[in-house]
């Protein structure tokens, strides 16, 4: 509409004197620099990267109970410690700490700030088949018990390794909640 | 010759650009306001790494789905709103009711599982307890299909 208004003009020519240049509005440059927003706009939709998901499924049957766990028999507890560095000893100070990686009664062969997946996903394997060997016709139940200072890049990892390692059952420990 | 000349000049080809311009116009509008949208629901945030996680195109388009940003420090984003842990539990609960529930199960008869899913996009160095409540809030309010956001590659 805009552009409609700018290039109206005087429908005779001829009425006016030749001597009045006729005032023209250059629309080149807008149209270069409308084309130009145009293409940026459509170039930064491309941009938007898609992220990968994992699934995280809550248990379903499961509320707020406090009651006692229906995973009880031959559970996986992968626990993620926040620990004082270079111990096993857990720290409520975020800056000093870091992850200690500990899987059911067995301390983790390697501990430290970037614990071992491969090594996780390993395990996982190994008990996974040892799940499967015996008969057992549910799936390993693996719960990933983080605290609440460690990093979700730690519990990702963690989940990620599970998900790597075909798990299908994969629960999150619920918080520890104040009596 | 003399009549041809002063006839051509009258009759000058023009090319109308104005509906072109209009068309323009509108498309960067579109493209904008659609930009802007998409950036409400995906804020930046450093995702964690995981080499298993995949792009999940077969969505079910009528399954709806929210989108959760956890920044670094703990704050709950949805939609470019900041949530509290017991304003998010109080806004889930009114996104499952608007949505349907699956049939409730006898272990848990007070609270019927929703068909809701939920997309966690928590920055990698955000702490566990941050993610854990959006955990909370969803178990509180049926929301099992829970899922969680991260990169591919670095």
């Amino acid at each position: 509409m805009i552009a409609r208004l700018l290039r109206r003009r005087p429908r005779s020519r001829s009425s006016r004197p030749k001597a009045v240049e006729e005032a023209k509005l250059e629309l080149t440059p807008m149209i270069d620099c409308v084309f130009l927003l145009l293409i940026f706009f459509m170039c930064n939709l491309e941009f938007v990267k898609q992220d990968g998901l994992i699934k995280a499924f809550l248990p379903k049957d499961r509320g707020q109970s406090t009651g006692p766990s229906v995973t009880d028999l031959g559970e996986v507890r992968v626990k993620l410690l926040w620990c004082a560095p270079g111990t096993t000893i857990e720290t409520e100070d975020r800056d000093v700490g870091e992850v200690v990686l500990k899987i059911e009664k067995n301390v983790y062969p390697r501990s430290g700030a970037t614990p071992d997946w491969e090594m996780l996903y390993l395990d996982l394997v190994k008990m996974r088949d040892i799940r499967d060997r015996s008969g057992n016709p549910d799936a390993l139940p693996v719960i990933i018990d983080a605290r609440p200072l460690v990093p979700h890049a730690a519990v990702v990892g963690a989940l990620n390794a599970c998900v790597k390692a075909r798990i299908k059952d994969v629960t999150f420990a619920a918080p520890e909640r104040p009596f | 010759m003399k009549l041809r000349k002063s006839e051509d000049s009258e009759n000058e080809v023009e090319l109308n650009m104005t509906p072109m311009i209009d068309v323009v116009f509108l498309l960067i509008i579109f493209f904008m306001v659609v930009s802007e949208l998409s950036t409400l629901n995906l804020e930046e945030i450093e995702l964690p790494l995981a080499d298993e996680s995949e792009v999940l195109k077969s969505e079910k388009l009528d399954a709806r789905h929210i989108i959760c940003n956890v920044r670094e420090d703990g704050t709950i984003r949805i939609q470019g709103n900041s949530y509290k842990k017991e304003q998010l539990a109080d806004y889930l609960k009114v996104e499952a009711d608007a949505e349907e529930r699956e049939p409730a199960n006898p272990s848990n008869p007070a609270v019927p599982p929703s068909k809701l899913y939920l997309t966690i996009r928590a920055h990698k160095d955000t702490k566990f307890e941050n993610v854990q409540n959006v955990f909370d809030a969803c178990s509180q309010n049926g929301i099992y299909k829970t899922r969680v956001m991260a990169t591919k590659d670095e």
